[in-house]
């Protein structure tokens, strides 16, 4: 069975001549399902930059990116949002949560970009909701919420028309320890109760600890 | 996504309420300079429009009715020479004194029109008919003249002085909406009246206008340009050559329009920017949301989508309420004097006036978002 996600042989260069700056340099990475894959590597060294061209959000230079056996590396542009809408989940650093939008609406958003009606949004938000812990605090705004709270919604988000790949880009790096904790724990309860593909970026030790697989970046090559 | 847009409008109260504060100002603004702008060309108009006349015969180099110049009575007969003419008429138009019950004057616009054909005759009478006027030193005036002039009675007696002749004229008569655009009360006689008069103080056998009806189906530029063939000392102008001399006259030539225009433009640019920049500040403020967006699968369409429809809902919102404002003050607008003329196609053009310069305005947020990079979004 294929991976979920493939990269194959994928960088990334930006820039010319002397200011050109190899980020991602010949990588080559699966994400299976039923996975929570790590990657780390000190900064610089291109996990920010394969995240974004493992979500297609930034095109790669050479190489190819496929996404449950569909190579997606070589559809247009204009083909890539739809690609995103319903193959990909995204969580955050910083969270990312629509300041005029309550908890539900941020996940209601994602629903409708779907095309789900307005009532079936409103119940799959809510017990996305009730997955993360967080039913009581549907209808708050991100700035009535704590850190862990806006992290578990944007977990939630990420859920919304159940993507069977979900990217966290340093998901607890603006929590506690402690909430961190709980965040790492979800995403792993995703990848094994829920059959989701997790890649996480993080230098976090707590999900070193729960990762499945590490994938170690130095200078954009693949090191382990 | 209009959704997402008005939720993104009403979180931001403040925000919204300085938009529409901004919006509705500049609509009235631009509501009232126009609609004072039509009425006042409606009243510099308004005898033309309402005279049932296809051609006007008038002294040479007159640009509108209220500055005409006395020419021979004999020109009829050349006008009603012509083949194409059903039936020609005179109006006498002159300016006199009237004298007020408290020993004050008042210039007044006098108008001399026969009663029994109606050519040139007060087209709305509250009191009495148009025909009253007729045989000896009679008048009507219009009720809007009551505060410059004081109680205008039927029956009462009025002093009217011209070129220090003056005579006495009973008011049998009260029209309604009749306006100069000078702002001088109208006062209208019988047309032999005021020839009778006009002789008396040396001006015999002039007159200030000759109207002709044409018979059905003959072109009124051709006959005029006829006309002008044999009558090389005066002016002939069809009814639309005459209107579009008078507006032309008073909105270019006086400098008037030029104002109005100024004002109403510099208000839909103010309307515009004052939108353009709340947008833009909310879309620069907003960036990582439009990211996020993008990255999760929103297409560039989906997001200007938000941006054009706050622009929209801002103008609809705003306009509303500068409509409301502006028909709760037309009224007193027009009790003080104020020549103000409204309709629904003027409230239809002058919205998408103000729409497109917000929607323009709000273009320049659509650029932020085009060169948006999705891969922002995960910078911490």
């Amino acid at each position: 069975m294929e991976p979920a996600l493939l990269v194959k042989n994928i960088s990334k260069v930006y820039g010319r001549g002397e200011n050109r700056v190899v980020a991602v340099d010949s990588v080559t990475l699966a994400l299976e399902r039923r996975e929570l894959l790590l990657i780390m590597g000190p900064s610089g060294s291109g996990k920010t930059s394969l995240l974004s061209m493992m979500g297609c959000i930034l095109r790669p230079t050479s190489g190819e990116i496929y996404i449950e056996g569909r190579r997606v590396s070589a559809l247009s542009e204009a083909d890539l949002p739809d690609v995103r809408r319903h193959a990909l989940g995204f969580v955050f650093q910083a969270f990312n949560l629509f300041s005029a939008l309550t908890a539900a609406e941020n996940i209601e958003l994602v629903l409708r970009l779907k095309r789900v009606d307005k009532a079936r949004s409103r119940a799959i938000a809510m017990d996305l909701l009730a997955r993360v812990g967080l039913t009581k605090r549907a209808h708050l705004y991100p700035a009535d919420l704590s850190g862990g709270e806006k992290q578990r919604t944007a977990l939630a988000r990420a859920l919304a028309g159940d993507p069977p790949i979900v990217l966290a880009d340093e998901p607890t790096a603006n929590l506690d320890s402690k909430t961190g904790k709980e965040i790492v724990g979800l995403l792993k309860g995703l990848a094994e109760e829920s059959g989701k593909a997790v890649a996480v970026v993080s230098h976090d030790p707590k999900v070193e600890a729960l990762a499945h697989r590490i994938a170690l970046l130095e200078d954009g090559r693949l090191i382990a | 996504m209009l959704w997402l847009a008005l939720k993104t409008l009403f979180h931001e109260k403040i925000r919204l309420a300085i938009t529409l504060i901004g919006i509705t100002v500049s609509a009235v603004l631009v509501l009232v300079q126009v609609a004072i702008y039509l009425g006042s060309m409606g009243n510099a108009t308004a005898i033309i429009r309402h005279t049932d006349a296809d051609l006007w015969v008038t002294s040479r180099n007159i640009q509108t009715f209220d500055f005409a110049l006395p020419f021979s009575e004999e020109v009829i007969d050349r006008v009603r020479a012509m083949r194409e003419v059903a039936r020609a008429g005179k109006i006498l138009l002159a300016y006199g004194n009237l004298k007020l019950p408290d020993g004050g004057l008042e210039q007044v616009q006098m108008i001399g029109y026969n009663p029994d054909t109606g050519l040139g005759a007060p087209w709305s009478m509250r009191v009495g008919r148009a025909v009253d006027v007729k045989g000896g030193n009679f008048m009507i005036l219009d009720e809007s003249a009551e505060p410059r002039l004081g109680r205008l009675s039927i029956g009462s007696n009025w002093e009217l002085d011209f070129a220090n002749k003056p005579q006495s004229f009973k008011l049998v008569g009260l029209s309604q909406g009749i306006r100069s655009f000078t702002t001088s009360p109208i006062v209208f006689m019988d047309y032999n009246a005021l020839s009778a008069w006009m002789a008396d103080v040396g001006w015999p056998g002039q007159t200030a206008f000759i109207v002709a009806k044409l018979r059905p189906g003959a072109d009124a530029s051709r006959v005029a340009a006829a006309l002008r063939r044999v009558l090389p000392d005066n002016d002939v102008l069809t009814r639309e050559g005459f209107i579009a001399k008078s507006v032309e006259y008073w909105t270019i030539e006086t400098g008037l329009g030029m104002a109005f225009f100024l004002t109403a433009l510099l208000a839909t640019v103010i309307g515009g920017s004052i939108v353009g920049q709340t947008i833009y500040a909310s879309t620069i403020e907003h960036l990582r949301e439009f990211g996020t967006l993008k990255a999760i699968g929103a297409r560039n369409g989906e997001i200007y989508q938000i941006i054009f429809s706050q622009a929209v809902i801002g103008a609809i919102a705003g306009y509303g309420l500068a409509t409301a404002i502006v028909l709760s003050a037309e009224g007193a607008l027009q009790r003080a004097g104020v020549p103000f003329y409204l309709s629904p196609a003027l409230f239809g053009a002058l919205f998408v006036v103000l729409l497109l310069a917000c929607l323009g305005s709000a273009y320049f947020s659509v650029g932020k978002i085009r060169t948006l990079d999705p891969v922002s979004v995960f910078k911490g």
